[in-house]
């Protein structure tokens, strides 16, 4: 590939324009019969192998789809712990690295190297715009415990949650975006990060006491201690059916006061709190799809399910609210989140050496050690601004610092070739690569395109 | 590149006559790029509005049908090649619709079954 580059340079050294049109183009393959068709040879493979890219994400769309058609409360619930801002911001950011991709794509075409090189390095940036504020996100849903396994706080053996303090901070953090982050949805949780910290204690022990709550819960018509509970007793839960009824546009908030879930015994379910919401005359009128669910059946899906499947959308507060089956699959909705945006996360990482190596072969040769030098330099930067952030310094200073030392040694080096007077690989009479790696970054935003409102934008 | 052969035989920087290249002018490409903003910010404010649980995801997944396309027709030039990229990309995303269309039938039929032993195992349980 080098060589052929190298040779092709070699041809055009003036203004571009090869001297060599009547014969073959340094870049022309032999089994090839012009450039245009070795061009759209190498445009078919990359779609190729596209189609192949988007058969791979088709699995986990699908899985995506069942899941979600499975547990519509689950989604309502669970992508609150999501930042939209950060997810929207991310979607703008790639979207304007697709722009400079396109006009870089353009510039070597009309011939103009510099400007290319110029977009692939505004291109690269977005890309790295986008991993850093993928970065932050992933760190949050970390020290909120929405990571994979069994430490997610939603992790769930038998219908009991494994990790009572990390539920209670997930479900704490959840509570708080539902009550502050986003107004329009007319949730007001009170309930955030400091109302529980006075209860922990507490409802830690009362999880572990369920056995003896559970005659209790089923007389009464809802589980959990009564004090906390007092708001989700029969006449508020009338309550909030009428509330439901009347203004089907604003789901009667869920009190906070169902909060913390007690552990289902599959085997013997009793009434949940909110079966008076979902079976009261009201509410059935309201949404014939729930008129045939029976007292019995809307107690197994739970008001949130229920709603969902009646065409509104109810953000659970809490997992108390959610299906019982739903509650041992929250988890997995981290999961999903986890696999997609990682792998799509990947996807943006290759497609930054992809545009590197681009950029390196757009360069000037004078200007190559620089290119060459930038991703040395991206990673020693990333390396110290996430040490700074999250830790551990001591190490993220000495990985970073390597890499910076690196990146000035490249410099260094580039500033020794300033007199190599060999212009860019490409021309518009060549520059497949341009193409085919903007292609790919294309498709990197265009998967993005469907994973943003499929995961952020839930209602 | 069909102008590969019209770059060569006319030297000139700017051949805007009828073999110019087959593809957007930057302004095209920036009007492009401007309307996919704006529908991100629409996907997202549309949000605040309740069209119910299912036509919220159509109305999420139309306009990401839409910035997909522009961005395949666009930025991606299918607008200007030959059809065989696009018959590509759409017999995978044909494939992909078909394997999650089969795999939601699969599990819809199924659901109710699974759902009415779970009842029934709760209303014997409740003694309902």
């Amino acid at each position: 590939m080098t060589t052929i580059s190298a040779d092709h340079a070699h041809g055009h050294d003036d203004d571009g324009h090869g001297h060599d049109h009547h014969g073959h183009h340094p870049a022309q393959a032999h089994h090839f019969e012009s450039m245009e068709q070795q061009f759209e040879s190498g445009k078919l493979g990359m779609w190729v192998f596209l189609a192949t890219e988007i058969l791979m994400f088709g699995g986990l769309f699908c899985a995506y789809s069942i899941y979600r058609g499975l547990n519509p409360d689950v989604f309502l619930f669970a992508h609150k712990a999501l930042d939209t801002k950060m997810g929207a911001i991310n979607t703008a950011v790639l979207l304007a690295s697709s722009f400079t991709m396109a006009w870089g794509v353009l510039a070597i075409s009309r011939g103009k190297p510099k400007l290319c090189l110029l977009m692939l390095v505004l291109t690269f940036i977005g890309g790295c715009g986008f991993m850093g504020i993928k970065t932050k996100e992933y760190y949050d849903k970390y020290t909120h415990a929405f990571v994979p396994g069994k430490a997610n706080a939603f992790y769930n053996v038998g219908g009991a949650y494994t990790n009572p303090e990390k539920l209670q901070e997930g479900v704490g953090y959840i509570q708080y975006k539902q009550g502050h982050g986003d107004d329009h949805h007319g949730d007001d949780h009170g309930a955030h990060g400091g109302d529980h910290s006075e209860d922990d204690a507490e409802h830690g022990d009362a999880e572990h006491e369920n056995d003896g709550h559970a005659a209790e819960a089923a007389e009464g018509g809802h589980h959990g201690d009564d004090a906390h509970d007092a708001g989700k007793a029969s006449p508020a839960g009338v309550e909030a059916a009428e509330d439901t009824a009347h203004a089907a546009a604003v789901p009667a908030a869920p009190p906070p006061s169902v909060w913390p879930p007690k552990p289902v015994d599959h085997a013997n379910i009793k009434t949940p709190a909110n079966a008076a919401p979902a079976t009261h005359p009201n509410f059935t009128r309201q949404a014939e799809e729930v008129a045939d669910v029976s007292a019995v059946e809307s107690l197994y899906k739970g008001a949130a399910k229920a709603q969902a499947q009646a065409g509104h959308a109810h953000y659970p507060g809490s997992p108390a609210e959610l299906d019982p089956l739903s509650g041992e699959r929250t988890h997995i909705f981290f999961q999903i989140y986890f696999i997609m945006t990682g792998l799509h996360g990947l996807h943006v990482l290759i497609g930054m050496g992809v545009l590197l190596w681009v950029a390196w072969l757009v360069a000037p040769h004078a200007w190559r050690m620089f290119v060459l030098a930038s991703a040395p330099a991206t990673v020693g930067l990333y390396f110290l601004i996430a040490g700074y952030l999250m830790g551990p310094v001591v190490w993220m200073l000495v990985f970073g610092g390597l890499c910076l030392a690196a990146a000035v040694a490249m410099v260094v080096m580039g500033l020794g070739k300033l007199d190599d007077d060999r212009p860019g690989a490409f021309s518009p009479e060549y520059y497949t690569p341009v193409e085919i790696g903007g292609l790919y970054w294309h498709l990197v935003d265009l998967i993005w395109i469907f994973l943003f409102p499929l995961l952020y934008l839930i209602h | 590149m069909t102008d590969a052969a019209a770059h060569t035989d006319d030297h000139g920087h700017d051949d805007h006559g009828a073999h110019e290249h087959h593809g957007p002018s930057l302004l095209f490409l920036a009007v492009i790029f401007v309307v996919l903003m704006f529908l991100t910010l629409v996907t997202v404010g549309v949000t605040v509005f309740d069209f119910g649980y299912q036509l919220n995801l159509v109305v999420a997944l139309v306009i990401a049908f839409v910035k997909a396309t522009l961005v395949g027709l666009y930025f991606m030039h299918l607008r200007w090649d030959p059809p065989i990229f696009g018959f590509t990309l759409a017999a995978s995303l044909g494939f992909v619709t078909l394997f999650i269309v089969f795999s939601l039938i699969d599990t819809s039929e199924v659901l109710p079954d699974v759902e009415a032993r779970a009842v029934q195992t709760a209303s014997e349980a409740t003694g309902q």
